[in-house]
């Protein structure tokens, strides 16, 4: 057996944390992640420090921040630089046969880096990638870790399932809703949706049934649970095939998510933007029988450019320097409870508005940019504690925390832009893509 | 039904499609018909009208008819489309295949299938 353990990185796009029960959800979404969580270490607080996917993938392959890695918007031309680390290019070179089962090196070249196989079948797919779904993946996934098996491999699984549109196999159609008629006419909780591009495409495609759109917004986010139940149901799949190619005690498994997603919360229907929890919590579960304790929770805050340099650890190998992101690999065995925990969080979209946030264990600081497409203020304030949901925005009342926190944000966006020799912040300079191309365009 | 019927039928309706006339458009449907398009589904008169009224306000447009087949009732097309609202979406143009299907002298069934693209390299 090869010294180095293999390692299956899971990460399913739009997955937000506290829709599994692993993280307090009480339907029965996940029972197969549940039981991996109860098997191995659970981080109860990993934030994603950039929106949407290919800022938070690069990110999560960089061990950087988004303002390091500079790719801070969907429709920019900018590119990662080549100097730039990135976690396959570290393991091939340390003796990994590598393999991505995902789509995203077709949107931007560099995530096929250090990748030996890259497998995509959603070249096959009509219109929209991300409709793949986790069979399809499975199907090549499965065979090539039977095939693999002897090698120290990694392999990196990215699943869309729960990334709109939500269409969920017929199979799972009665699920999570008891909500009565979908489609009540009478109903026009979505008619704020219909006006947006996302929700335009939406009633004439995945949200239309023969009996007309769907009205209820229960409905649409019992959809994307029902994907999550399938997804859970594949992912049960993938490792019951891992374990019984008996390579359970040799191989890490960890389980992410980009970002999460907004069902409605904060006036945002069905989409990744806004930098509240339900969109930057993300959930991260690592098993590995016999060097991970079971059922262990990690109360600290990491974020995901703490990812690489972790794994990295555990396989015994040098993160490079370049990486920011802290190892809390030490915290995941138990042997240093505290490792690699962050005192804060600062966190930048690039969506339908340009924004940074800063969240410490007790308070969440949004700033806005631009204003997007609501009545959003240009400040936001959170007591997280007090409200967890963030529905109270406490800055007109607490203008001395905001400030404070305001001014703390500012200086490590300025020291940063400084030390990265870049002129001007580039969140600003790549600008909200999403709205660029959509929002202000009459005809989408 | 004749073949030469089912193609005379679908190119009455490409025609009144193409030049947005919506009552000859709808005058080409049975009651009970289906549009499937893209993800979504169309059931019944009204609903087909709406949709019809949706795809001329994105100025949905014909580009090409790249190819037909006719086999008994059932009409096959290839098209190239566009639209406003496609190319908001940086999408040019899409291709696909509607597939037709007559039921005494009306269109009971209609499905539009996208062709294979990859629109993540719009993005690029």
């Amino acid at each position: 057996m090869s010294e180095l353990p293999n390692i299956l990185l899971i990460s399913i796009d739009s997955l937000r944390a506290d829709h599994l029960g692993c993280y307090g959800f009480p339907k029965p979404t996940s029972p197969f992640i549940d039981s991996l969580a109860a098997q191995g270490v659970v981080a109860e607080t990993l934030l994603c420090p950039g929106l949407p996917t290919y800022p938070s993938y690069t990110t999560l392959y960089t061990g950087q921040h988004p303002l390091t890695h500079g790719i801070l918007a969907h429709g920019s031309d900018a590119k990662l630089d080549r100097s730039a680390p990135f976690l396959p290019q570290v393991l091939v070179e340390a003796g990994y046969t590598t393999c991505a089962i995902d789509n995203l090196m077709h949107g931007r070249i560099w995530f096929g880096r250090g990748y030996e196989y890259y497998i995509d079948p959603s070249v096959r797919l009509a219109l929209l990638t991300m409709n793949v779904t986790c069979d399809q993946l499975n199907k090549r996934a499965i065979p090539w870790l039977q095939e693999h098996k002897e090698e120290p491999f990694f392999l990196f699984i990215h699943y869309w399932d729960v990334h709109w549109p939500f269409m969920p196999p017929p199979a799972y159609n009665n699920l999570f809703y008891d909500g009565g008629n979908p489609t009540d006419p009478k109903n026009k909780s979505l008619e704020e949706f219909w006006k947006h591009p996302l929700g335009a495409v939406a009633k004439q495609t995945w949200l239309r049934t023969p009996k007309g759109p769907i009205t209820d917004p229960d409905y649409v986010s019992a959809l994307y649970d029902r994907e999550l139940r399938y997804l859970d149901d594949g992912i049960a799949r993938l490792v019951n095939a891992l374990d019984e190619a008996g390579l359970t005690d040799n191989t890490l498994v960890l389980f992410t998510a980009d970002h999460g997603e907004s069902l409605t919360e904060h006036g945002i229907f069905f989409d990744h933007h806004g930098l509240y929890d339900c969109t930057l919590h993300v959930p991260f579960i690592a098993r590995w029988p016999g060097r991970l304790p079971a059922g262990v929770r990690l109360p600290q805050m990491v974020q995901v450019s703490d990812i690489a340099p972790t794994l990295l650890e555990a396989a015994g190998l040098e993160a490079p320097e370049t990486m920011e992101g802290r190892s809390f690999w030490k915290a995941l065995t138990g042997e240093d409870k505290k490792a690699g925990g962050h005192a804060r969080v600062i966190s930048a979209e690039n969506t339908w508005q340009s924004s940074w946030s800063l969240r410490t264990d007790s308070h969440k600081l949004i700033l806005s940019r631009d204003g997007d497409y609501s009545d959003r203020p240009a400040r936001e304030l959170y007591d997280l504690a007090a409200d967890p949901n963030e529905e109270h925005d406490i800055a007109p009342e607490h203008p001395e925390i905001a400030g404070a926190m305001q001014t703390e944000l500012e200086s490590w966006i300025d020291e940063r832009l400084q030390e990265l020799g870049k002129p001007a912040d580039p969140l600003t300079v790549q600008g909200p893509s999403m709205r660029m191309t959509l929002m202000q365009n009459p005809d989408a | 039904m004749e073949e030469a019927t089912t193609r005379e039928l679908i190119e009455t309706y490409l025609k009144a499609f193409e030049h947005g006339e919506l009552e000859q458009c709808m005058n080409c449907f049975d009651s009970d018909a289906t549009v499937e398009w893209l993800m979504g589904e169309y059931r019944g008169k009204e609903s087909i009208e709406e949709w019809h009224k949706d795809r001329f306000a994105a100025g949905l447009k014909i580009l090409r008819v790249d190819g037909m087949n006719i086999k008994g009732d059932v009409a096959t097309v290839r098209v190239t489309v566009t639209s406003k609202r496609l190319a908001a979406w940086r999408m040019p143009s899409l291709g696909g295949v509607v597939t037709v299907k007559f039921q005494d002298g009306k269109i009971h069934g209609t499905k539009f299938a996208a062709k294979s693209i990859n629109p993540q390299q719009n993005w690029s």
